[in-house]
């Protein structure tokens, strides 16, 4: 299930990033002046996604993200600070030595495991892998330019090799398995001297989001929309509210889980079938009775309450309301859904009806 | 399967209640005390929460254990009720009753601190108490203080990672315009990569965080210096209370050891406020509580404070009900502490009521409501 939404993902990150002449919208979110409308398929995506599990479990996916997105935050800040134009450097991914401080070395040492793989690695790995096919990051280095190029110093050039890992992933038709198919971290310890670093790709609209989630937000006096470094009162919400990066990386974490198991699998259907009775229903709620018994049939009846107020206090959760049903004896209730995540299935099911359709 | 509700209608807990809350006794100190002394094992499987119920005298309770067996033998048997505690009905019934007259007085409260410019625009965010948050700050504590019981050895890693995190970010805070203490981008994103490298991501705490303000742990925002981070006020002041019961100290490992009391009196002084119909207060308290709990996602939280307390909340805010059959949480919770002991902190923290009701007449009660 994981796998299919990663794959949805992908279509509504260029549905809504991309105007019809495939041309990258612009930051603010203004609709009019060539904004990203988040509320169409992000958005229901996000509430769709974003899962309660022990956050230990997805970790390392997370911070990996994390660490790409942050990254490039603190190079565009540096950018906007800057009077001069300036260019983004290696500063704004994550090198191989950055991936050994995080994650520990690749391979054991010592007494156990001499030798052996880390898992942490073929996982990130994988991770990366998967980036890739999509188009979210590309793998650079700085190398010697011409003369101009010598007296800045090194240039940002695209990894030679990028190309070829990607076709050697897609006639594999699988993510690594081994240290041998592990091409893309291979790649940054080989160019490790020339600052080689994996970040996300402008191209693929990054850029934008992250200009979206932490720049100043469209109406502010004296900022430019998603400018990093002008003033904007502390706790104003930003263009694109919700954390799409983090749901995106635990949804990745979810869909390549060490034993097989899909973590969050259930919360994933218990949503589905509450999003499935609301819409084959009155369109907007179901009986509180039938909530709790799709959570207890899957397991989860300990979840309900939780579900029912998790919005308060987690932005990318989805929002629900209880209404009594008046003059009921034993009183009895309905939950309102969150429109966002009706949407989410509907959006969903359209995508299956494409799929399957010959 | 169900133990005291019917499976198909596990909403009925309101009306149950309503039948037989004439008829139940408060827990008595005996049963309390035997019960979470003796009480082994998870609580899916503990012979006190099974249908049927538990015998209400220590002598039937110990043959029960002696036995395995529920539900069976001589004498009485109840089962055990448990409720948010009625304390925190004023802050509902303000809530219900007045919430504009309720939100008049935290602004003007806040409009008369240096926090105004921070917080001045959360609206209606500040009558939401972030139940959640506050069960997993719960959930901290009951580990911390079971450990220092000596219920068990779970302690709060948790707890002392966020005060670790308190303290750095406190080193590293400067003086920004208005009295407000900041955090430039640099020192930010080391504190990050810092932490982030321990098994505990700031920066995506914050991001989730940021859609219920008055307990978000960090604000973001923006200067003639760039994005700078600074602590919620609420958290701080919280921070400085504690400290002040811990006599200043400062080795966190100790402070840590402490957590779980500490927060406890902390959620004490704020029920006190409300006793005394200071619901600013309160709240300022709580949402301070919260947004100072800054690592939230383990599971042992999870399983004791969220889904316990949080859901006892929730049911009690959401619907009005009082107290709901314990059988049914234990087995809903399926959690490995003991069950007794959790409750046993609970019930003398004061956040919970605890009642038991003859096993008859709740029988009684759910076939009056079936044949309505």
């Amino acid at each position: 299930m994981p796998a299919q939404d990663l794959t949805d993902f992908a279509e509504y990150w260029s549905l809504s990033m991309f105007d019809e002449n495939g041309k990258l919208r612009n930051p603010g979110g203004i609709l009019e002046e060539g904004g990203v409308d988040y509320a169409k398929y992000l958005i229901p995506w996000c509430k769709g996604n974003s899962v309660s599990v022990d956050q230990t479990t997805l970790r390392h996916p997370r911070d990996l993200i994390s660490m790409l997105v942050e990254n490039y935050r603190s190079d565009i800040y540096r950018i906007d600070s800057m009077s001069r134009r300036r260019v983004l450097d290696h500063r704004c991914g994550v090198t191989f030595d950055d991936l050994v401080r995080m994650f520990g070395k690749p391979l054991g040492k010592g007494r156990r495991g001499v030798g052996t793989l880390s898992f942490d690695w073929v996982r990130i790995e994988r991770i990366l892998g998967q980036m890739l096919l999509f188009g979210d990051i590309a793998i650079l280095s700085h190398s010697p330019g011409g003369p101009k190029d010598m007296q800045r110093g090194f240039r940002n050039t695209l990894h030679r090799g990028q190309s070829k890992i990607i076709n050697n992933i897609r006639t594999r038709g699988s993510l690594a398995n081994s240290w041998d198919e592990m091409e893309i971290c291979r790649a940054l310890e080989e160019s490790r001297d020339t600052f080689g670093y994996v970040r996300l790709s402008e191209k693929k609209g990054w850029d934008l989001y992250i200009r979206d989630h932490y720049g100043a937000p469209s109406g502010v006096e004296g900022a430019v929309p998603g400018n990093m470094a002008g003033m904007s009162p502390p706790g104003r919400a930003s263009t694109m509210p919700l954390p799409l990066h983090l749901v995106y990386a635990e949804t990745m974490a979810r869909a390549m889980s060490r034993d097989g198991n899909v973590w969050g699998k259930n919360q994933s259907l218990i949503r589905s079938e509450i999003s499935d009775a609301v819409i084959d229903g009155n369109g907007v709620s179901l009986p509180l009775d039938d909530f709790y018994i799709i959570h207890s049939r899957n397991g989860a009846t300990h979840m309900a309450d939780y579900t029912l107020q998790r919005s308060i206090g987690d932005l990318a959760a989805a929002a629900f309301r209880l209404e009594e049903v008046p003059n009921s004896d034993p009183k009895s209730w309905v939950v309102h859904i969150d429109p966002d995540l009706i949407r989410w299935r509907e959006n969903r099911r359209d995508r299956e009806r494409v799929r399957d359709s010959p | 399967m169900s133990r005291v509700l019917p499976f198909k209608k596990p909403s009925w807990d309101y009306a149950l209640w309503q039948e037989v809350r004439s008829k139940a006794l408060i827990i008595s100190k005996s049963e309390k005390n035997y019960i979470s002394t003796r009480e082994a094992g998870g609580s899916r499987d503990s012979v006190f929460w099974q249908k049927g119920g538990r015998a209400k005298t220590t002598e039937g309770m110990r043959k029960m254990i002696r036995n395995s067996a529920s539900g069976e033998g001589d004498g009485t048997f109840v089962y055990d009720f448990i409720g948010l505690s009625r304390n925190f009905n004023r802050w509902f019934d303000r809530v219900t009753l007045d919430s504009s007259g309720l939100l008049e007085e935290i602004e003007k409260h806040i409009g008369y601190t240096k926090s105004a410019e921070t917080m001045g625009d959360f609206g209606e965010e500040w009558l939401s108490i972030n139940w959640s948050i506050f069960g997993r700050a719960v959930g901290s504590a009951i580990a911390n203080e079971g450990k220092r019981q000596k219920f068990w050895k779970s302690s709060g890693a948790d707890a002392r990672m966020s005060n670790a995190f308190w303290m750095d970010m406190s080193e590293k805070n400067r003086k920004g315009p208005n009295g407000i203490e900041y955090v430039n981008s640099e020192d930010w994103n080391y504190l990050v990569e810092y932490f982030r490298e321990r098994d505990f991501d700031p920066g995506a705490e914050i991001s989730r965080s940021a859609g219920h303000r008055p307990s978000a742990p960090i604000f973001k925002g923006g200067s003639s210096g760039g994005t700078v981070y600074s602590m919620n006020p609420l958290a701080e002041a919280h921070r400085k209370r504690m400290r002040g019961r811990f006599r200043d100290a400062e080795d966190p490992e100790e402070f840590a050891f402490f957590h779980g009391e500490l927060t406890f009196k902390a959620i004490r002084d704020a029920m006190n406020a409300l006793k005394n119909g200071e619901e600013v207060k309160f709240a300022l308290f709580i949402h301070g509580l919260c947004a100072h709990h800054m690592m939230r996602t383990s599971i042992t939280q999870q399983k004791i404070g969220m889904h316990l307390f949080s859901n006892l909340a929730v049911r009690r805010m959401m619907r009005g009900v009082e107290a709901i059959p314990v059988p049914d949480i234990a087995q809903e919770l399926a959690t490995g502490f003991s069950m007794g002991k959790v409750l046993q902190i609970l019930y003398d923290a004061g956040l919970i009521e605890w009642y038991t009701v003859e096993v008859k007449e709740v029988e009684e009660a759910i076939s009056i409501l079936k044949n309505r």
